[in-house]
């Protein structure tokens, strides 16, 4: 393939990943922790655990994203969906605390996701106020209420991990098999590793997925749904019910968010909130259905790509990399900057996301009604 | 006593003087309206005031002086709030039954709000000691009274009115008190006008700006190492007189340069790219945060402190306005907005930028390059922005640190929504959500509750303010005030930012244009 024919952003998004990924193949030949040959007999190979965190990573990203799908097929912007995660994660957290039953604290999660979406709804289709602000207003409130309600009934117990929390992890019996990864020569249980002894929900979340799929693109009520997002005047001549397509719509984005954040909080994390713990992941996931290009398999991709370099960040962490050529800091002097230091690090889900959004979005439409709220004719 | 007759002949001469001197103005320049004389009015009759004083002051052999520097303190406040009264006379002139409409929406939504963390902080204080839960069931009538006293502990901690009685009583020595709990105010809500007014001016050229957090935090960084490092930087032993003229007229420069490179970043990617503004704009706000979190905790710093930079020099220091917490980038705030909206209102450019956000197919039509139009939105959005975050880290605080601006963007969206955008309502909403802040810091920190109840109450107040057609029904119904399009409330209190392409519900604005 010719470098011409590509399209400009195309080339655009590979001048950006390319020199990405040469770091991390040299990262990977350079690697710091191993020095002989019979350490590496004796520790994991980080490459295992960095595939296992890249489907751990992409699970809550993908959940959000598939949430934000459906809402977005049926014409309503789901900008709630980083609130969403943080109000489930730290719901089902609070549950788990007292009553120590942790499917009831997921039902709870998504109960409270599906509220946020009901009143997101409410706002955007019955009264018709504006979807962004009121998408921004959920994600203020998310916020302030949840520190609010974590430092009054948490505060005591503050710290990394909310002791005496189970999780799914716990029930199952597989915390242990999770701090046992599997040694060098095991090509078998390093593959086991990676994709079969993940938290339930990552399988939940795959399920689901797949389910997102067929409903959208194979049954009646998925053409509905993509109807109502197109032209919800035809939708509504054809004797489709535009509100309750797009109450229904916003409403499982809701749960599905929450559910993200339910798995942020108690599947790879064991029972753990923390201030803004969501950190982002919710405008991820939008990234990430517009890179997909508004369809379930683009947008699984496209969270992978995400889960990927979060896990590198983690992969990275704690390696220095001087740049060759000091940069000049006023008052200061020439310094020589740390590449890998933890900012640049964290920084880079967010760099990708603005790489993604501004590389990918006019290559495909999205629904003709998203973001317009839609008015019956009066009778 | 003389002296005090003198005094207080001043006092009662100088309006008289100062209407007779906005008649000749008048007569002098016949085109201009009265109400644009109003604030000048205001100003002269203070400062004449002020002048009178001090003449007697001299007079008298500064006898007087102790006297003096009550009234003086007085006049002072009174000049600090006049650009205030001078925006509230400016905009009764609009009161119109929509315009009524929209205020009494505003108003029941911040009521609302407030209303709602009141039970928040009564949850927590049941959740602290569980038998004031039987005490509230047993006499319900004492739920209304803890709202009353919470209500009451709030508006005393934001305006201070328990003091102001006080000082009518005429006890002299707690009016820095007073002046305390009023800067306290005004000072929190200062920042408040520049994010809002970085959201109102990307608002009204129809972009959603989320960015003002980065900006403010590029912005406090810049200015507080130019404040620090400056002599560093230029090498050259300047004398203090020459580094007093020049510091702090570069820090501002510096910070707005930066801050309107930073604002050009979402609006290239929006104009060429078509990156979405609003998840850019989110995402750029951690990118810049971190990125000068680097900075000052490796580099810009000294040894003894962590992550904050060191005192900004004495030449590179905003002046007080009020005691204790008011700077002069009150003023600053002020003045940009009144700049803000005489630009949006009163020139070309802003017309051609509220015809980009009101109708973009329309004002390409028209000749409007509206991309570029965009992008020198977002850029001038980015350099208020940078400017309200120098003004903070050079007065309010003297130093910078990366933590400060956190929760002010979010702020701002709410003051800009709940503003209608408009400059100059901005003004009064930002003061109104720094008399909130302040209350709710006082309220968590004497009812020992967390101080989040901020947070989540801003959530509650841009919700409802999300939502001004449900209250503006009922207050129709409520009120019958009459019949109003409904389409106008909408567009007004949501900034006039509703895709206006939607022609399936515009029937009757359409009809409207025609008659």
């Amino acid at each position: 393939m010719k470098l011409k024919s590509l399209p400009l952003r195309m080339k655009l998004f590979l001048s950006f990943i390319i020199p990405l990924i040469i770091i991390f193949i040299i990262l990977l030949i350079f690697d710091n922790n191993i020095s002989s040959i019979a350490e590496i007999y004796k520790k994991p190979h980080r490459i295992v655990l960095l595939l296992r965190h890249t489907i751990t990573f992409t699970i809550p990203i993908f959940l959000a994203a598939l949430g934000g799908l459906y809402s977005e097929r049926s014409g309503i912007i789901n900008l709630a969906l980083e609130g969403m995660m943080l109000t489930g994660a730290f719901s089902a957290v609070l549950i788990a605390y007292f009553t120590q039953d942790f499917i009831l604290a997921i039902i709870f999660g998504m109960i409270v996701g599906i509220f946020l979406g009901l009143i997101h709804a409410f706002i955007s289709i019955h009264l018709k106020g504006d979807q962004i602000i009121s998408g921004v207003a959920i994600n203020v409130l998310a916020l302030g209420i949840t520190n609010f309600f974590y430092k009054v009934i948490l505060k005591d117990v503050s710290g990394a991990e909310i002791p005496g929390i189970p999780t799914i992890n716990d029930i199952m019996g597989w915390n242990e098999l999770f701090k046992n990864p599997p040694l060098n020569y095991d090509i078998i249980r390093m593959i086991g590793y990676i994709f079969f002894e993940q938290s339930p929900l990552v399988y939940i979340a795959i399920g689901l997925g797949l389910l997102g799929y067929y409903i959208l693109f194979y049954t009646s009520i998925g053409l509905r749904i993509r109807a109502v997002g197109e032209h919800p005047r035809a939708a509504d001549t054809l004797g489709i019910n535009v509100y309750l397509f797009r109450y229904g719509c916003v409403i499982i984005s809701g749960a599905l968010a929450s559910l993200a954040g339910v798995y942020l909080s108690m599947g790879f994390l064991s029972g753990t909130f923390s201030k803004e713990m969501s950190g982002g992941r919710g405008f991820i996931a939008i990234a990430a259905y517009i890179f997909g290009n508004w369809n379930v398999g683009g947008t699984a991709l496209a969270s992978l790509l995400f889960g990927f370099f979060s896990a590198l960040e983690e992969f990275l962490k704690g390696q220095e990399v001087f740049l060759l050529f000091p940069f000049l800091l006023p008052g200061i002097g020439w310094e020589k900057i740390n590449i890998l230091a933890t900012e640049f690090l964290d920084m880079i889900p967010y760099l990708l996301t603005i790489i993604v959004l501004s590389s990918s979005i006019r290559r495909a439409r999205g629904p003709g009604a998203i973001g317009k709220p839609y008015e019956k004719e009066m009778t | 006593m003389i002296i005090e007759n003198i005094i207080w002949f001043v006092i009662l001469i100088s309006p008289l003087f100062c209407l007779l001197l906005i008649l000749i103005i008048r007569y002098l320049w016949k085109s201009i309206q009265i109400r644009y004389l109003v604030p000048v009015l205001i100003t002269i009759i203070v400062l004449f005031s002020i002048i009178g004083l001090f003449i007697v002051n001299e007079l008298s052999g500064n006898q007087f002086s102790e006297s003096l520097d009550i009234i003086f303190s007085w006049y002072w406040f009174l000049l600090v709030l006049s650009p205030l009264i001078a925006i509230g006379i400016y905009l009764i002139k609009d009161v119109k039954r929509e315009n009524l409409i929209l205020f009494s929406a505003t108003i029941t939504a911040i009521v609302l709000a407030i209303l709602i963390s009141t039970l928040l902080v009564i949850f927590a204080e049941i959740y602290k000691n569980p038998d004031l839960f039987d005490k509230l069931i047993r006499n319900p009538f004492l739920v209304i009274e803890k709202i009353m006293n919470i209500i009451q502990i709030m508006i005393n901690a934001a305006f201070g009115f328990d003091r102001f009685y006080l000082l009518l009583d005429g006890i002299y020595e707690n009016d820095k008190d007073f002046y305390d709990v009023i800067s306290r105010t005004l000072a929190l809500g200062t920042p408040l006008v520049f994010t809002a007014l970085v959201f109102a001016v990307a608002a009204k050229t129809g972009l959603f700006n989320i960015g003002a957090e980065g900006a403010f935090t590029l912005g406090g960084f810049v200015g507080a190492v130019i404040g620090v490092w400056l002599p560093d930087m230029i090498q050259i032993p300047l004398p203090q007189e020459i580094l007093a003229i020049i510091h702090l007229p570069l820090a501002f420069l510096c910070a707005a340069i930066v801050g309107a490179f930073f604002g050009l970043i979402p609006g290239l990617l929006k104009a060429y790219l078509g990156a979405h503004e609003v998840i850019t704009t989110i995402m750029l706000n951690p990118i810049a945060y971190l990125i000068v979190f680097l900075l000052v905790r490796d580099y810009y710093t000294v040894p003894d402190l962590r992550t904050e930079t060191p005192q900004v020099l004495r030449t590179c220091q905003l002046p007080q306005l009020l005691p204790e917490y008011l700077f002069a980038e009150y003023l600053i705030a002020i003045f940009i907005a009144f700049l803000m909206y005489f630009f949006l209102f009163r020139t070309t450019y802003g017309l051609e930028l509220r015809a980009t956000g009101q109708n973009p197919t329309a004002a390409e039509y028209a000749g409007i390059p509206i991309k570029r139009r965009q992008i020198q939105a977002m850029a001038i959005a980015g350099t208020i922005g940078a400017i309200g975050g120098a003004g903070m880290s050079l007065g309010y605080y003297y130093h910078f640190h990366p933590s400060h601006p956190l929760g002010i963007g979010f702020d701002g969206i709410a003051v800009s929504v709940i503003g209608a955008n408009n400059p100059l309502i901005l003004i009064l909403v930002a003061l109104l959500f720094g008399a909130i802040k302040n209350s709710g810091e006082t309220l968590s920190t004497s009812l020992f509750i967390p101080k989040d109840i901020i947070a989540a109450m801003r959530g509650l107040i841009i919700l409802f303010a999300a939502l001004p057609m449900a209250i503006a029904y009922i207050i129709r119904r409520m009120g019958k005030i009459g019949k109003l399009q409904e389409d106008e409330t909408t567009e007004s209190i949501s900034g006039k930012i509703i895709d206006k392409n939607n022609h399936n519900s515009d029937y009757t604005s359409n009809q409207e244009d025609s008659i």
